[in-house]
């Protein structure tokens, strides 16, 4: 294999670990809602709706995942299943539905993978609880107020994101 | 064909996933997991100092406001000092905090071991904090974790070889035996109050409460000595034909705050 490529590899691969340690020490230290702020996922939205790679996806899914897993309290597993779901669900709905890079694709690609992680880290929370690995009982499910800062402060950031890709690529911001 | 090469990738990863988490709870993923905590803290520190920075800066954009209204000509040299301000008011904070935490243990005589805070874990309304003190270093579980001048801001709950997991008092699934500063037996529980302030149970009706009273620990549970501050009364709550009232508690310390803690292996104070 070419140094270059092992290079490369290397450096996503490090990337990858930045990116996981980034989110459990700083973007969650953050005042509320910042801290509601899923790079992770951000990063997985942008990776098969954007640059169309769905293998980095999974590979960015598996590592950040386990990243998060070692950090949390008794709840490792957790979000490896909800980011590799994400990815391919994800990539499902963008490559039978959408098909391009179009504003349209990328908002409900976003939603779709912010709901499904809100609603898998609880639903996935209680089969824990159930099975007794983590210790207490989800009470507070759906928080209206929590449920819409995460989502809006995710979904500007995805904007954002948009809005550089589209400058990037000087086409047409809003394409149909 | 498209479409097996993505079944097939989905599959291994899906695979792969699945055999980590087993693994995991297998335990044999413990040596890799401790290498890449003992890796990622040296990073994770300031990474966590930064964050905890934003959070104190935002006093400071609203006074930045008011200043900008006054004067909007020393806006920008006004900022930079405040900036520069903060920061090194951050650092004389943190070193100030933990030379009075130091001081206030060692002149007690109590065995404990200061820890730097790696990251912070938000599970719903469930906060937990990360150490970077473990096993090694003689951590174990229920081990009461204090700030400042004896202020209990949580206990151990889980250890790994290289760090430990704090539940803290303000999480409504930890529960801690108190009572009030003049009081000898333990007179309540306290619990935390869905992740933002806490709460005293189980506290007779007959005890009469004021607003500011103390509450300490009540010395009850192993490893957690008598007299740890908890917090202090701002509200209660009685019922009429009741045999208990509820004390509304606010901690002495903002948990936003902390850089560093102390984890008190002693069972007197």
């Amino acid at each position: 294999m070419n140094y270059k490529i092992i290079l490369k590899k290397i450096f996503q691969l490090f990337f990858l670990f930045i990116l996981g340690v980034v989110q459990i020490s700083f973007i969650s230290s953050l005042p509320k809602p910042i801290s509601y702020i899923h790079l992770p996922l951000l990063f997985i939205v942008i990776s098969i709706t954007i640059l169309m790679q769905f293998h980095q996806a999974l590979v960015l899914s598996l590592i950040t995942g386990f990243m998060m897993g070692i950090i949390s309290y008794q709840r490792f597993g957790i979000d490896i299943l909800i980011l590799l779901t994400i990815s391919v669900f994800a990539h499902i709905i963008f490559n039978n539905i959408f098909t391009n890079v179009s504003i349209y694709s990328f908002v409900i690609i976003g939603i779709f993978s912010f709901i499904l992680n809100y609603f898998m880290s609880w639903g996935l929370a209680w089969i824990y609880y159930a099975l007794k690995i983590f210790p207490y009982s989800i009470n507070d499910f759906f928080n209206v107020k929590i449920f819409f800062q995460y989502m809006s402060v995710n979904f500007a950031l995805l904007f954002i994101a948009y809005i550089f890709y589209k400058k990037i690529h000087n086409t047409k911001l809003f394409k149909i | 064909m498209k479409f097996n090469l993505f079944k097939r990738r989905s599959a291994i990863f899906i695979i792969i996933g699945i055999s980590i988490i087993a693994l995991h709870f297998l335990n044999i993923l413990n040596p890799v997991e401790n290498f890449i905590i003992k890796i990622s803290s040296p990073l994770q520190y300031p990474l966590y100092s930064a964050g905890v920075f934003i959070h104190r800066l935002n006093p400071f954009v609203k006074n930045n406001e008011n200043l900008e209204q006054k004067n909007k000509g020393l806006k920008e040299e006004n900022q930079k000092l405040l900036i520069e301000n903060l920061a090194l008011k951050t650092r004389i904070d943190q070193m100030k905090i933990l030379e009075e935490q130091t001081k206030y243990l060692e002149s007690k005589n109590l065995n404990f071991l200061t820890a730097r805070i790696i990251s912070k874990d938000i599970f719903h309304q469930y906060d937990f904090l990360t150490v970077d003190k473990g096993k090694k270093d003689g951590i174990v579980i229920n081990l009461p974790v204090v700030v400042n001048q004896g202020i209990i801001i949580g206990k151990v709950i889980k250890v790994d070889e290289q760090s430990a997991k704090i539940i803290l008092l303000t999480n409504p699934h930890n529960q801690t035996a108190a009572t009030f500063e003049n009081e000898s037996k333990t007179m309540g529980v306290v619990s935390g109050d869905y992740g933002l302030s806490m709460k005293m149970d189980l506290v007779p009706q007959e005890k009469t409460i004021e607003i500011n009273e103390k509450i300490i620990t009540s010395g009850l549970e192993e490893f957690i000595p008598k007299g740890l501050i908890i917090g202090e009364v701002t509200r209660i709550e009685k019922e009429e034909h009741g045999f208990f009232q509820t004390a509304y508690l606010r901690s002495l310390v903002s948990y936003n705050n902390i850089y560093f803690v102390s984890i008190l292996k002693t069972n007197e104070l």
